[in-house]
């Protein structure tokens, strides 16, 4: 771990000194978690299972192998003797002795596997040599025998294969057999293509193309490769693919099934409320998202196995796993049934640095407000959640495309409209959706909360003329040298600080607004600075749902009770704390400032 | 593989300070390290069955969940005038700039940033992990960069390297 990592180690050991999680195996998962829909999750994850098969094959061994039996000091014959796993003696172990074979080459390892009865995976205990009705044998003891299944997309354990035979004869006189007696090996994995052969003991044997073996990297064959033209030396890795396409194929049936049951609950919905003013059922949304969850995973997955075998992911199987995750977002969106919304994001064009800031308000799928912050581009078109789903789906090529794990929308998305043309790359990003509802649901709360509504100072009326027509508001703070105002504005709460509360014109008075929601959400809120820069202001607001307990301010100059509201302020000679690192305690969790000068 | 409370023992601690770079909020952290483990937990046997590597697991869930959960606690701090305010005081007094600088740096930024020096992934690793590209990761971990040097003393990323 480089410096920075050891900071940011630090860090975040003394933020979480105390904190101790619970063993969910000791306390059981949380019980409000129970009542997902697991069901969709689970063939998504019984898919995913046999990718994984690829685990046992390779990656499971410590790297060592060792012969415990039937081997003397002696290695004359060059075969392995002992020591750690390498490949190429144990390979020369298993094929000592193999005569020339004669036989029709599968052609690819989908057609061995139709050609056997079984294909297996795990380990090798030992090898020996025998004799059965005057033939001589390699006899592979093995056990953990797993039969992984392309169609079930299940594994399943085989007790019942415990020896894998072939033909070996040892005919060298002129050294000792060196599976004269039974070597064991530890570690080894082994993937088999077999068939039933009553004529060695076990019952089991490979065929030339059917055995392979792994210390810990990819898999060898001991006679020979099955492998196609257009399959991997490694039959490992064909059966990783293999899985992997079957589970996007099961990730976007799930995306299709939660998008089918969430139009149900829509149109449900839709037959009993005429407008849709809620979100779908718990259930169907709950569902959705474990399945974009499940297809986050599964894609990562893939990434990760090609990684760790230090090669492309296969770029077909990626695409259909990006569309089962698009799909599964855009599925979750639906059934989180959000259509009155506030959307906000960044759009930009890098090629000509044009960024746009976009507000929009969004009722029942429309778009009836829009707004560019100030000083940004303003784009020609605006985007709502729904027709950047259908971008995402039309253009050429998504670079990019990150989902939120809640309700699906999309949180950052970069695209090229067209491969062929330069320069229509663009981005979405910092996409941010705020559902009406919980907008609606914060009016009540802050309504409570907040004190007598009084007039505004003509001054500071005049002043926020431009941007709104509000005339009243909610007096917070008030001394000798300032008057500190909340109003409400839309869906946002504004705070106002003016430090000249004597002055008619309130020249100097400075505000910021944010989301009713966010103002619920977080405890400490505003800092501002005046724009003439002299004067800085922290604006400490406990939220409503911390009232109960005592909030303090400290600071090097000292420390004063903030409990109800307080405005603290340094830049300035007349601030009563002055110092611009500030810290606000509460039981709620300390937080701690750093004023802009 | 090891057993559901073994894995629990050895990976709890590292998980919630993962997760706490990625969120800067101890509740925040704890709940989603929680959250991260009980799916795990959820899961186990079929983790164990497939041999999977159960730590990268969670990260990648971890990262996933962490989205969300950034939803809530950002929401638009873009738009409003810069508020610089950084996590929890107790991490903040042992190393204010830093705290500082993580807490100015966008999430991805900041998953990138966790998972290239605190977990001291290969860059393709992170890719896999944030779900997008490789040069998105380079991307986004040169604006961090940036952003970090416009923050803290710039000896300190003299030795990080790409």
């Amino acid at each position: 771990m480089n410096d920075l990592g050891k900071r940011l180690n630090d860090l975040a050991s003394r933020a979480t000194t105390g904190v101790v999680l619970a063993d969910p195996s000791i306390t059981g998962p949380a019980t409000v978690r129970s009542v997902r829909g697991r069901k969709v999750a689970f063939g998504l994850v019984s898919a995913l299972a046999v990718a994984s098969m690829l685990f046992l094959w390779q990656g499971r061994n410590s790297g060592t192998t060792s012969v415990v039996v039937g081997q003397g000091e002696d290695n004359s014959t060059g075969f392995f003797t002992g020591g750690p796993c390498t490949d190429g003696p144990v390979l020369e172990l298993l094929q000592a002795g193999i005569p020339t074979f004669d036989y029709e080459p599968a052609g690819s390892f989908d057609e061995l596997a139709n050609q056997s009865a079984a294909v297996v995976v795990g380990q090798v205990a030992s090898m020996a040599r025998t004799e059965v009705n005057g033939r001589s044998y390699i006899e592979v003891t093995v056990s953990g025998v797993f039969e992984i299944s392309v169609d079930s997309g299940a594994d399943t354990p085989r007790n019942d294969i415990e020896i894998i035979a072939y033909q070996a004869q040892w005919a060298d006189r002129s050294a000792p057999d060196p599976l004269a007696s039974p070597v064991a090996v530890d570690g080894l994995d082994f993937f088999g293509f077999l068939s039933p052969w009553s004529g060695v003991r076990g019952g089991w044997a490979p065929g030339p193309e059917g055995l392979y073996v792994s210390c810990n990297g990819p898999g060898l064959p001991v006679i020979a490769s099955g492998a196609g033209p257009n399959d991997p030396a490694d039959p490992g890795q064909w059966w990783a693919q293999k899985a992997a396409e079957q589970a996007a194929g099961q990730a976007m049936a799930d995306a299709a099934t939660a998008a089918e049951a969430a139009n149900e609950a829509a149109e449900d919905q839709l037959d009993e409320h005429p407008i849709v003013e809620t979100s779908g059922g718990f259930e169907s949304v709950e569902a959705a998202r474990q399945t974009l969850a499940d297809a986050v995973v599964a894609e990562a997955e893939v990434r990760r196995g090609a990684n760790r075998d230090n090669r492309e992911a296969d770029p077909v199987l990626l695409e259909e796993l990006e569309a089962a995750r698009f799909e599964a977002g855009r599925a979750l969106w639906t059934a989180s049934g959000i259509s009155s919304y506030r959307l906000r994001y960044v759009e930009s064009h890098p090629p000509s640095g044009f960024t746009s800031l976009v507000s929009l308000r969004i009722e029942d799928g429309h778009v009836v407000d829009t707004e560019f912050r100030q000083g940004s581009d303003e784009a020609d078109q605006v985007f709502t959640v729904d027709e950047m789903f259908a971008i995402a789906a039309s253009v050429d090529e998504v670079y990019d495309l990150t989902l939120d794990a809640d309700t699906g929308h999309p949180v950052e998305l970069r695209l090229d409209r067209d491969d062929a043309v330069r320069g229509d790359e663009f981005n979405l990003r910092e996409i941010q959706v705020i559902p009406r509802q919980d907008l609606d649901d914060a009016d009540p709360i802050l309504q409570d909360w907040l004190p007598e509504l009084v007039p505004l100072p003509e001054g500071l009326i005049s002043l926020l003329r431009p941007s709104t027509d509000v005339t009243q508001g909610y007096l917070l703070h008030a001394n000798d040298d300032l008057q500190v105002f909340l109003y409400l504005d839309g869906d946002e709460v504004c705070a106002v600080i003016d430090p000249f509360p004597t002055n008619a014109d309130s020249t100097g008075a400075a505000g910021t607004c944010r989301f009713k929601t966010e103002f619920l959400a977080n405890t400490v809120l505003l800092a501002n600075s005046v724009p003439q820069g002299l004067t800085s202001y922290l604006l400490v607001v406990p939220s409503p749902d911390y009232l109960d307990q005592q909030w303090t301010a400290e600071a090097e100059g000292g420390t004063l009770d903030v409990t109800s509201w307080s405005v603290l302020f340094t830049e300035d000679e007349d601030a009563p704390l002055g110092q611009s690192l500030v810290r606000i305690l509460c039981e709620c969790g300390d937080r701690t400032f750093r004023l802009p000068s | 593989m090891m057993d559901f409370s073994d894995f629990f023992r050895s990976e709890a601690d590292q998980l919630l300070r993962f997760c706490w770079v990625l969120t800067l909020d101890t509740d925040e952290a704890a709940d989603l390290a929680q959250e991260v483990m009980t799916r795990a937990y959820e899961r186990w046997d079929l983790l164990e069955q497939q041999d999977q590597n159960p730590a990268g697991w969670v990260r990648t869930v971890a990262v996933n969940l962490s989205r969300s959960r950034w939803r809530r606690v950002k929401r638009f701090r873009m738009f409003v005038p810069k508020l610089v305010a950084p996590p929890q005081a107790a991490a903040v007094a042992s190393d204010p700039d830093l705290a500082l600088a993580l807490e100015a740096l966008a999430l991805r930024q900041r998953q990138v940033i966790a998972l290239r020096y605190w977990a001291d992934l290969p860059l393709a690793e992170c890719a896999i992990e944030m779900g997008i590209s490789l040069g998105s990761v380079k991307q986004h971990l040169a604006r961090a960069h940036r952003n970090l040097a416009a923050a803290i003393d710039p000896a300190i990323l003299q030795d990080l390297v790409l």
